[in-house]
């Protein structure tokens, strides 16, 4: 049977884990590394119950991928942007959600799953006006004139030439 | 499929009914050093080295027009060594039955399951070269002592074999036979009055000093080596999945030799038919730049540029998003990795619309993405060959990506086009192999 561990959401929910799962995130890996085992739960602050059974979820899905691929970069188009069919439905939520994972994935450092929220929100960006941005994030458009000219001159390099 | 030997008509009847017209050599013409020149499948320029004499030549005239040139347009007359790459040709083919073709030099060609095949150097060997199916047709070329009348056919009394390209280059045969396509050009010059001097240098100046190339009929496609090398890494990057590796031989024969003719760089690059050949060994002379070993690019990435002063970001006047924009909760380097995954409009954009996305400063690390995601074709960067830990990638992203006409990177510049003429050839590929693995008996031709 595999090693099981505790964790303990921001909202007080025990969730137990195998701990090959667990370990996709490197800040619980290194904190097991450092303590050994452990019977108490891990207390997650940052993280709710239904955020953190969402990127439990992910990673028992990806429990098995290999660590390496993880990191490099890829020689191939589809591997460095493109988002796989199984992550595309998993990242099929609420924006509010969306990025609740996302920052799970930032704090618990697990760059593969933080790689797929970017990508998503990317994605939700490309082909956008600014307005439209705006719209999809709820952003108030408060730049003065000035500021978007001066963001526009400062990002000369994106023009057309 | 038609009987081997005959060259296969599809578009035109007066292509298989001309057969006299299959060679482009011109009367008086067929003897020493004539050339007759060939095109690339994948990129256009020509498939032997017709652009500079040799520097033993004494052209006065071209000498002089080179000279002028380089005053114009102030830019540094393209090498011989430069476009020694024009001389290497592969064919990739696929054996069909009944087919004739024997390669003389089997040894060196690599073959799929099926039958298809590469060799290496297809100029090298008194084979055969296909053209695309549309303009299939047979053509010979010769040195020496053949009888000119046999082999050549005839041509016109004005002469006029040979249309440099421009805007009648469809490769269609008209009613007299004239053929004035772009695959077939004896060098491509427009045989008129103020022309002449520059095919009297390009026929005096020795092409590769191969005996023949026959261009039978379809299955077969000749490319430059370096272009199929372009094509190679953008088959790797067009790569769908983690489980492939590579597509087969079986795959890239279907797809290539299968193009149509504006697959390939004659229809994309309309504007550049003709020009290399007709003089201008200066500035438009990138198109047949080498696209693999480009010119100074090795150095540059052997001393890249180095990051010296930080730029100007937003971040002293940074204020967040306004608190209803879930943007609101990510940090800026969160945001930081959207950025890099958009393409540099879209990044624009997102900075317009944000505070918080404009506030984001680009670190090098964006600079390095941007590169990657904006340049494709710049694969050295994507495979980390460059061995300098400090790069200022900003910079590089602005003299390599931005700036992408300057003529120190000639050969970057014909990278670019070829990789765009080969990436969606790439993902046919992909699409083909995918089909091939998925059917026992995997082909339809």
């Amino acid at each position: 049977m595999a090693v099981q561990i505790k964790l303990m959401s921001s909202d007080q929910a025990m969730l137990v884990v195998d701990k090959e799962v667990a370990e996709r995130s490197v800040l619980i890996k290194n904190m097991l590394d450092d303590i050994g085992e452990v019977d108490e739960a891990i207390p997650i602050p940052n993280v709710n119950e239904a955020v953190l059974k969402k990127v439990i979820e992910w990673c028992e899905h990806h429990k098995g991928d290999s660590p390496s691929t993880n990191d490099e970069e890829s020689d191939s188009r589809k591997r460095s942007t493109d988002i796989e069919e199984w992550d595309q439905k998993f990242m099929q939520v609420d924006q509010e959600m969306l990025f609740e994972i996302i920052l799970a994935a930032n704090y618990l450092d697990i760059k593969p799953l933080l790689d797929v929220g970017c990508k998503t929100v990317a994605n939700m960006i490309k082909g956008k006006s600014p307005e439209e941005i705006r719209k999809t994030f709820n952003i108030q458009n408060d730049f003065t004139a000035e500021e978007e000219e001066q963001i526009r001159r400062e990002n000369e390099w994106a023009e057309d030439r | 499929m038609a009987a081997a030997s005959e060259p296969m008509a599809t578009n035109t009847s007066a292509l298989s009914s001309n057969r006299r017209c299959a060679s482009r050599i011109p009367k008086g013409h067929s003897g020493k050093m004539a050339r007759f020149t060939i095109y690339c499948g994948i990129c256009a320029a020509p498939l032997n080295n017709c652009l500079i004499p040799s520097e033993e030549d004494e052209y006065d005239e071209f000498l002089a027009n080179v000279a002028q040139e380089v005053e114009e347009t102030g830019e540094r007359v393209i090498s011989l060594e430069d476009v020694k790459w024009l001389d290497r040709c592969i064919v990739i083919g696929v054996k069909e039955a009944g087919d004739e073709f024997e390669l003389s030099h089997e040894q060196t060609a690599s073959e799929g399951e099926r039958g298809s095949y590469l060799t290496e150097h297809g100029t090298e060997f008194d084979g055969m070269i296909t053209l695309p199916r549309d303009y299939e047709q047979a053509y010979q070329w010769s040195y020496g002592d053949e009888d000119e009348d046999d082999t050549y056919g005839s041509l016109g009394d004005n002469d006029d074999w040979g249309n440099g390209g421009g805007d009648n280059g469809n490769g269609d045969l008209n009613d007299e036979g004239e053929y004035g396509g772009y695959y077939g050009n004896y060098d491509g010059y427009d045989n008129n009055g103020e022309d002449q001097d520059k095919r009297d240098w390009s026929e005096n100046y020795g092409g590769p000093g191969k005996s023949y190339i026959t261009i039978p009929k379809s299955g077969r496609l000749a490319v430059h080596e370096l272009c199929y090398q372009v094509f190679k890494h953008a088959v790797r990057f067009t790569c769908p999945s983690a489980e492939h590796e590579t597509v087969s031989l079986d795959a890239q024969a279907e797809v290539l030799t299968k193009m149509e003719y504006h697959d390939g760089g004659f229809e994309k690059d309309k504007d550049l038919r003709g020009q290399h050949w007709k003089g201008n060994v200066t500035s438009d002379s990138w198109c047949v730049a080498n696209p693999v070993h480009c010119e100074a690019l090795l150095d540059y990435f052997w001393k890249p540029p180095q990051p010296n002063y930080t730029y100007d970001i937003l971040t002293d006047a940074w204020q967040p998003d306004s608190v209803q924009s879930n943007l609101h909760a990510l940090p800026l380097e969160v945001i930081g990795e959207i950025l890099k995954h958009l393409p540099r409009k879209d990044a624009l954009n997102f900075r317009i619309a944000s505070r918080t996305a404009a506030a984001v400063p680009l670190v090098q690390e964006f600079w390095r993405a941007r590169i990657v995601h904006d340049a494709p074709w710049l694969w050295e960067i994507r495979e980390r060959q460059i061995m300098e830990s400090k790069v200022d990638w900003r910079s590089m992203y602005e003299e390599l990506v931005v700036d992408k006409y300057n003529p120190k990177f000639r050969g970057l510049r014909n990278r670019e086009r070829i990789w765009k003429i080969v990436t969606p050839l790439a993902e046919k590929c992909w699409e083909v192999e995918e089909k091939l693995l998925s059917s026992e008996y995997g082909f339809s031709v």
